[in-house]
Formats: structure tokens, C-alpha cells, sequence
């Protein structure tokens, strides 16, 4: 696999193969590491960079040496990559005895999904409970998940799929989401440009992504536009297809924190008397609110054209500006899963450059819905 | 036959020279503008994750 470079505003971004890093440079930087790709010794390089661009010595020199120490890093500490140890034997010495066993009903298929306890249900069920459906004799998968020693485990369709030691949990999740997405869409891994931490809000065939550090209100926002009639695609987990770039829906429910139970419980009588659920490490509680499910009518992907970084600020009124798309790749890229391949990373770095960016700063609820409608209106989607 | 692959390929490299130099070129605009180039490096996450800590470990308070 080799170095792909692209350009992102008045950047330049060069995905390297090994250790799977993205890089954010200048443009001089980015034609260095071309240089050095195709083979060309250091002297020569120096030389075309000071004759043809007019570079300092000095400068080409330092970025030449620290692009080849970075080309040549090798895969350090490079862990499995689903799941970080091999703990099959462990886990194979259970027995048959499931916890529980439900049944959840995704796009026209059935999945039979066992627990081997109350902390294996309990790390997945409570944001799928609302596609639960009768348990039937025909399924189309069986997952099992596993929670033995301190540690997750899951297989699917009698295949081991992965082994995550506790404090790695939201992999272990993320595991089964993207299993689970693979299964709804019969798509591979490999058919995935990646998954975006975001809540993905589509109106009008166009979809604006919505991301921000936890706690920034984004499901909040997310679940205040669907009382509006706008479309949840997916929050937390926002799968793009590589091919289309299309952001496709994927039906786990928001999770709503205490603070916006009250703000949110006006447009959604029943958040009131949903289960509390509380999440130790982050001493938080939590409700979950299912907007998203697929029927009939539901459009299933739909072309991405923006992406806002959300922060709720108290007494902030309204804020929303555009962002360079150099600062939206920074922001994006460390928060996201993306396919490590040449002809993805090409992809993702195509499909980012025709996107939208702002920065979002708001408390005033009834503003935001009435400008984010407006934003959408403006923003038109590049591709279909 | 050898001769010819050789050109051939040293045809090539002047090609990929010509290029680089004109690439060289264009970003030699920003020459001007710029301080010194730094590499911010950037890693995805290594699979695909769920926010951490975003399930609950413990039984829900009923």
C-alpha cells in the first residue's frame, strides 16, 4: 500500500499505510513524501524543493527527515485487530447456559441474540430493546455475547469474532454495531468508508453530521430535530458506505442524559417513564429514546453534504459559523473508525473535501431548529 | 531488448521528474506565506467504537 495525498482547504492530508496515521501538512510536505515514495534520495529532493519552490534548505531538510521517520515507523504496539488478545480457550470452556436470549427484528431479518449474563445484556440490549421482537423458530444470525473474567467476547454465527478486556467496552460495542450493520446491509467491513462518531440528521434527501465531544448535546440536538420532522439516521454509530458515500441508517436508540430528560420530555411523553439506566464510569444516568427504526417508508441512505461540530453552552443564544476544512479534519479523523485501505482512504479523503463545515454554539433550542432547517436548505449534497 | 526497457524507464523518471518539478512549482506559491511546516499526525480509531462508558455496566434502577 502506498502514501495518498489529497487536499483538504490549504492543507495537505497524506493517509500512511503504516501505522494507519493521517497527516495534515503544508502542500510542500505532501510532495516531499511523494518524492520519497518514488525513491528519490534525499540530496535530490532537497534540491528540487529549493530550486523549483523556492524553499529554505534547512526547512526541506527537517520535513524530509521527519516524513521518512514517519514513513518508515513500523506498526508500534499494533494490537488484533478485533479485539486485543486471543482468549478463545477461556471462553470455550463455557458452557451452554445463556443468561437470556432476545430476538430483535433489523430490515426484514430476524436476530437471535444470547447473553451469557446480566452484564452481557446489559452492555447491548438496552439501546436495541425497542426492535425487540416474538422470539421465532427461523432466524437469519445468531450473536452471542459473552461476558466471563472481566472480559467481552462475541460470536457470530458460531464464529468468533473478537475478546475485549473490560475497560475496552465501547470496542467491544462498536464490534457488535458494525457486526450487526454488516449483517442488516449484507455488506463487508471492507464495504464501510468508516464510522463516525455523530448523530446523523437527514432531511429532504440531504444529511448533515453532527459531531462534538461527549457531552456536547448532540443527541439532544439530534432528538429535539426529530420532534421537528426531521430523520435520526443514526447517533453515536453513523456507518458511511465507501462506494456511495451515503450515510446509512442504523437503528440503536439516542441515549438522553438526565439534564435533557426534562427539556426533551414535552415533545416525548414516554422518555418520562422510560427505564433510568446508570452508567458508572462517567456517573451519569441515562435514558434511551428509540426515534429510528426501519419501515416501510423509511429512506435507508442518504448523501452526507455537512458536517457541524456541536457545543451547548449555556446562555450562548446562537451561534453558527463556517469552519476551515483543515480544523474539520483534525477535529474528525482521531474520533473516527475509518477503513484502512489505499482505495478508502482515497475515498475518504474525496468524500470529506466536498463537504460543508461549521461550528455550532447554542442554547436557545427554538433558534437552532429554525436555522439548522435553513442550513440544510442551503447545503446541497455533491453526490447521490 | 534490455536497452530499450532501460529507456523505457529512464523515460519514466524524467516523466514523474517533470511532474514532481511542476507539483514543486505550484506549492512554491505558498513559499512565501508560510512559517515552518508542521506535520500534525492524526490516527483513527482502531475499530469501530461506541462512545466509552455509554453502556450501563450495572442493572438499571427499576
Amino acid at each position: 500500500m502506498k502514501v495518498i495525498s489529497h487536499s483538504i482547504g490549504r492543507k495537505t492530508a497524506l493517509w500512511m499505510p503504516v501505522p494507519n496515521q493521517y497527516v495534515l501538512t503544508d502542500p510542500v510536505a505532501g510532495e516531499i513524501a511523494q518524492l520519497i515514495e518514488d525513491g528519490f534520495e534525499k540530496e535530490k529532493i532537497v534540491n528540487l524543493c529549493v530550486k523549483s519552490a523556492g524553499y529554505p534548505e534547512n526547512e526541506i531538510d527537517r520535513l524530509e527527515n521527519e516524513l521518512r521517520q514517519l514513513m518508515r515507523e513500523e506498526a508500534k504496539n499494533q494490537k488484533q485487530k478485533y479485539g486485543d488478545y486471543n482468549m478463545e480457550p477461556l471462553f470455550n470452556q463455557m458452557k451452554d447456559a445463556d443468561f437470556s436470549e432476545k430476538y430483535y427484528r433489523l430490515l426484514n431479518q430476524t436476530f437471535r441474540v444470547s447473553f451469557t449474563s446480566a452484564e452481557a445484556q446489559f452492555a447491548v440490549h438496552p439501546k436495541f430493546a425497542h426492535l425487540q421482537t416474538q422470539p421465532k423458530e427461523s432466524v437469519n444470525h445468531h450473536f452471542r455475547v459473552f461476558h466471563h473474567k472481566k472480559q467481552f467476547a462475541l460470536k457470530v454465527n458460531e464464529e468468533w469474532v473478537g475478546f475485549w478486556p473490560q475497560e475496552r467496552e465501547h470496542f467491544f460495542t462498536g464490534m457488535f454495531s458494525q457486526k450487526l450493520l454488516e449483517k442488516i446491509y449484507t455488506k463487508n467491513g471492507n464495504e464501510w468508508m468508516g464510522v463516525f462518531h455523530a448523530s446523523a440528521v437527514s432531511f429532504e434527501n440531504n444529511c448533515l453530521l453532527f459531531a462534538g465531544n461527549s457531552g456536547a448535546g448532540k443527541s439532544t440536538l439530534a432528538a429535539l430535530l426529530f420532534s421537528r420532522g426531521f430523520d435520526v439516521l443514526a447517533d453515536d454509530f453513523v456507518p458511511v458506505e465507501s462506494k456511495t458515500g451515503r450515510v446509512f441508517r442504523f437503528p440503536a436508540a439516542l441515549s438522553v442524559k438526565k439534564g435533557a430528560v426534562d427539556l426533551l420530555g414535552s415533545s416525548f411523553k414516554r422518555l418520562k417513564k422510560a427505564k433510568e439506566y446508570h452508567l458508572p464510569k462517567q456517573q451519569k444516568t441515562v435514558k434511551y429514546l428509540p426515534v429510528n427504526h426501519f419501515n416501510s417508508n423509511s429512506v435507508n441512505h442518504v448523501p452526507c453534504s455537512g458536517l457541524v461540530f456541536v457545543d451547548y453552552k449555556p446562555n450562548s443564544g446562537f451561534q453558527l459559523e463556517e469552519i476551515p476544512p483543515e480544523e474539520a479534519f483534525a477535529r474528525l479523523v482521531p474520533d473516527s473508525w475509518i477503513y484502512p485501505s489505499e482505495e478508502n482512504s482515497k475515498r475518504f479523503m474525496e468524500w470529506f473535501s466536498n463537504l460543508h463545515f461549521f461550528k455550532l454554539n447554542y442554547s436557545d433550542n427554538e433558534k437552532m431548529v429554525a436555522e439548522i432547517k435553513t442550513l440544510f436548505q442551503k447545503t446541497k449534497p455533491q453526490a447521490s | 531488448m534490455m536497452k530499450k526497457e532501460n529507456k523505457n524507464r529512464k523515460n519514466q523518471s524524467d516523466e514523474k521528474n517533470l511532474t514532481r518539478k511542476e507539483a514543486l512549482k505550484k506549492v512554491g506559491k505558498y513559499a512565501a506565506f508560510t512559517g515552518a511546516s508542521m506535520l500534525l499526525v492524526l490516527s483513527p480509531k482502531e475499530a469501530p467504537a461506541q462512545s466509552p462508558g455509554d453502556s450501563p455496566r450495572q442493572a438499571p434502577r427499576w
